[in-house]
């Protein structure tokens, strides 16, 4: 909520499984480099540009887009 | 040399701070909000990516307007919103990414940018900044697109205080506030914008905004500015 100033949105109004883009929430490209930047600093994953033909998919809907985070966190050592 | 003067008619007026201004009460024909700018016009993805500024200069906007339709615009800022420019500057000398939204909304033509489209107008806009005399010349410019064209045109102006870091640079330092009026006719009221070289009178450090609308509430008169390279005035137009 607060990386994109979704200022009268509350986490619980948006379902695991609810689109996050277009016609789901409404979100634009510019909120999908902003997630993904988010993420990279959050969870320091790597985002390659060769794998950016993947993320439309992983970042669909909430659900896609903690599995993809779950699938792609660096080991805690 | 007779000074000149510019007859300014006023359709609407409006101004909106979120704490009380330091000024005398206005004429009644400016409208007047004080707390949360009202923004029902502007749907809520495209209001989370105002910043406060930007929300008072679409609320001023949006009161002076209503249902006139089509609208070219002027948008003017001293400053504009300097506090996006600091965290994308911070990120970069990190060595990590800006912010897109951040970088998306860090121009001066922001604000204006989401009016026009919240508004979906696309009617010319200009983005205007003028040192010290911005609110004057932003003036100047609406009337000279009103005369140009024939048609009413929107003047929007607003100022918010600069984020610590740079706040010592800045002689006269404004409170949020945005200043809103509908220049054509029929007009409701008719100013005298005159002006003359050789500077203001000298006044108290305020930006030129707030010596504006002091004198419109303290019935016409002077409104320079201690760093004003003409001087302006208001006088009631007969």
């Amino acid at each position: 909520m607060k990386t994109l100033d979704l200022e009268d949105t509350r986490p619980e109004d948006i379902g695991d499984d609810e689109a996050l883009f277009a016609e789901g929430l409404g979100l634009d490209s510019i909120d999908a480099f902003e997630l993904g930047i988010a993420l990279k600093k959050t969870y320091k994953l790597r985002l390659e540009e060769s794998e950016t033909s993947g993320f439309a998919h992983h970042f669909r809907t909430p659900a896609t887009l903690a599995a993809f985070v779950s699938s792609r966190r660096p080991a805690v050592s | 040399m007779a000074q000149p003067t510019f007859t300014l008619p006023i359709q609407r007026a409006a101004l909106w701070s979120p704490e009380p201004l330091p000024l005398s009460p206005l004429p009644a024909w400016v409208d007047l909000a004080v707390g949360p700018p009202e923004l029902s016009r502007v749907e809520p993805l495209l209001r989370r990516r105002l910043s406060p500024l930007g929300k008072g200069l679409l609320h001023v906007a949006g009161r002076v307007t209503l249902d006139a339709g089509p609208l070219r615009a002027v948008f003017a800022s001293r400053h504009g919103d300097p506090g996006r420019a600091l965290p994308i500057l911070a990120d970069i000398a990190q060595g990590q990414d800006a912010s897109p939204a951040q970088f998306s909304m860090n121009v001066h033509n922001a604000a204006a940018g989401i009016w026009s489209i919240a508004t979906q107008d696309r009617s010319p806009i200009t983005a205007l900044a003028a040192g010290p005399e911005t609110f004057g010349m932003a003036l100047l410019e609406t009337l000279a697109q009103h005369r140009a064209t024939g048609e009413p045109v929107l003047f929007v102006y607003g100022d918010d205080r600069l984020p610590e870091l740079m706040a010592p640079f800045e002689a006269d330092p404004a409170p949020l506030h945005a200043v809103a009026f509908l220049i054509g006719a029929p007009a409701s009221n008719r100013l005298q914008l005159r002006r003359s070289p050789g500077g203001g009178a000298p006044t108290s450090p305020e930006p030129q905004s707030l010596h504006a609308l002091g004198a419109l509430a303290g019935g016409m008169g002077d409104w320079g500015g201690p760093a004003a390279t003409w001087h302006w005035a208001w006088e009631q137009a007969l």
